[in-house]
């Protein structure tokens, strides 16, 4: 085959990490034990980087809930709703996340990459244009592309370089299409989301919020950041994925557009790809239902974010946000960040390894994501085998 | 503002990017990511630079052909006049 310049580059990074002798981007976890332990290389090792926020995976009522629909439903769908039809529980899960929302309609979506791939390239096309915030996952600026609308960029989680933007556009920002995320994977920030409702009902653009890593973690029913902003009636596409919070897979897209069932139709992403097998949805509702009463876990998970935070700042680590159940630590260097990846794994702890340009700006990150699974001990070990690093270095 | 004023001011916006980079001279013909190996993160923060300088928005899709310094001011020179 021959090598193109992104396989080139992509082979050149590989390289250099094979002749280092560490490869953080194939670990396998040999055994899964828990939701927050595994035994990786042999050892028994605290997870700390699976996004498992409420830490449901082997929560009782899902997995009943999972086994229960595979021995009634079978193991999968074998095809796309459109062509071969939806079963009743996707339509029930539809339904229960809008009513979660306050939403007057759901599209379920076989994987968040999908979600945002699938409700971006419906609502935009050709001739319109798509602002999306300067540090957006790749899904969003893969759904960007798909749309074939304009694209552009602003600066990470500045309404006031969106707001200059749009005034740009002329009357054309009426039609616009912002899109932005309630908390970004890298660093664990949130976005200033009232001041962006502002500046959005300024122009009458419309909204798009993924809801990735905040479903479940924030606001008082875990509704995210939309809920914590007081924001929720006035984001008009809230975007989210099964696969953190509910510990599940597949993404969803709820809205009160009065387009919803023509966007599932219009979706690539959702006509062109097999549906979620029923023990998956069985699985997401009932997790649906222990997040929607789930006070206490979230209780647990700040508790676990604070304790993890505070304790890596004891120990003079630079952190990217403030407390939230992404921890980042910031070490600049890619080589001192693989170094001491491999000594966190060594030591027992898997975190992830994030290097640029995944990374905003030129900085390499140890990335931790706590869980409400975690006990004190765990997160006590976590910290105290970044702390050994730092006076091993000292 | 003429095309070349556009060239003259995108090469005063890369100079301090490519300091270490042991770039002699930047032209018109020089090639961003080619010559210059600029990574994406640093064609993101140029392009944000040039969007305030010159008070445009650049589409992300607008890069897709543009190689040179020399395209990057012919995008720009189109921005302004109202076409893309």
């Amino acid at each position: 085959m021959k090598s193109n310049q992104r396989l080139a580059s992509i082979e050149a990074a590989h390289g250099e990490l094979v002749e280092f002798g560490v490869d953080p981007f194939s670990v396998e976890i040999e055994e899964i034990v828990s939701p927050t332990g595994g035994i990786i290389q042999g050892r028994p090792t605290i997870l700390a980087g699976t996004n498992n926020y409420l830490g449901l995976t082997f929560h009782p009522e899902c997995v009943a809930a999972a086994k229960k629909a595979l021995e009634a439903q079978g193991t999968g769908t074998t095809g796309s709703r459109m062509a071969n039809g939806s079963y009743a529980c996707h339509r029930e899960l539809e339904k229960e996340l809008a009513a979660f929302y306050e939403k007057n309609d759901a599209i379920v979506f076989s994987t968040g990459y999908q979600a945002n791939l699938g409700t971006i390239s419906s609502i935009a096309g050709p001739g319109d244009t798509v602002l999306i915030d300067a540090d957006s996952h790749a899904s969003i600026y893969d759904g960007c592309q798909l749309s074939g609308a304009s694209v552009i960029r602003f600066r990470h989680n500045d309404y006031d370089d969106l707001a200059k933007r749009l005034r740009r556009m002329g009357d054309a920002a009426a039609d616009a299409l912002i899109v932005i995320e309630g908390v970004y994977s890298m660093l664990g920030d949130r976005a200033p989301l009232k001041e962006f409702v502002r500046v959005k009902n300024e122009f009458g653009a419309r909204l798009v919020v993924d809801e990735a890593h905040s479903l479940g973690v924030l606001g008082e029913r875990g509704r995210g950041v939309v809920e914590e902003a007081g924001v929720l009636d006035e984001v008009d596409f809230i975007v989210g994925t099964f696969s953190k919070s509910l510990g599940n897979t597949g993404g969803f897209c709820v809205s009160s557009s009065d387009n919803m069932a023509v966007l599932r139709y219009a979706s690539r992403p959702y006509v062109f790809t097999a549906s979620l097998p029923p023990a998956t949805i069985a699985a997401t509702r009932a997790a649906l239902k222990l997040l929607d009463s789930g006070s206490d876990l979230r209780k647990r998970l700040h508790n676990n974010a604070k304790r993890l935070h505070d304790g890596l700042k004891s120990f003079g680590f630079t952190l990217g946000a403030p407390v939230n159940a992404v921890v980042a630590v910031v070490i600049g260097d890619k080589s001192e960040a693989l170094r001491m990846w491999d000594y966190l794994l060594k030591a027992g702890v898997y975190v992830n390894l994030m290097v640029p340009p995944a990374t905003p700006g030129s900085d390499s990150l140890l990335r931790c994501s706590v869980s409400a699974a975690h006990s004190s001990a765990q997160i006590d070990a976590i910290c105290n085998a970044f702390g050994e690093w730092r006076s091993r270095k000292s | 503002m003429n095309h070349q004023d556009i060239v003259t001011e995108i090469i005063k916006v890369l100079t301090p990017l490519v300091k270490d980079k042991g770039v002699d001279n930047i032209s018109e013909n020089t090639e961003l990511t080619g010559e210059l190996a600029l990574d994406s993160m640093q064609v993101m923060n140029m392009l944000l630079e040039l969007e305030d300088t010159f008070d445009i928005s650049i589409p992300v899709n607008a890069m897709a052909d543009t190689k040179t310094v020399g395209d990057l001011a012919t995008q720009i020179e189109q921005l302004m006049s109202g076409h893309s």
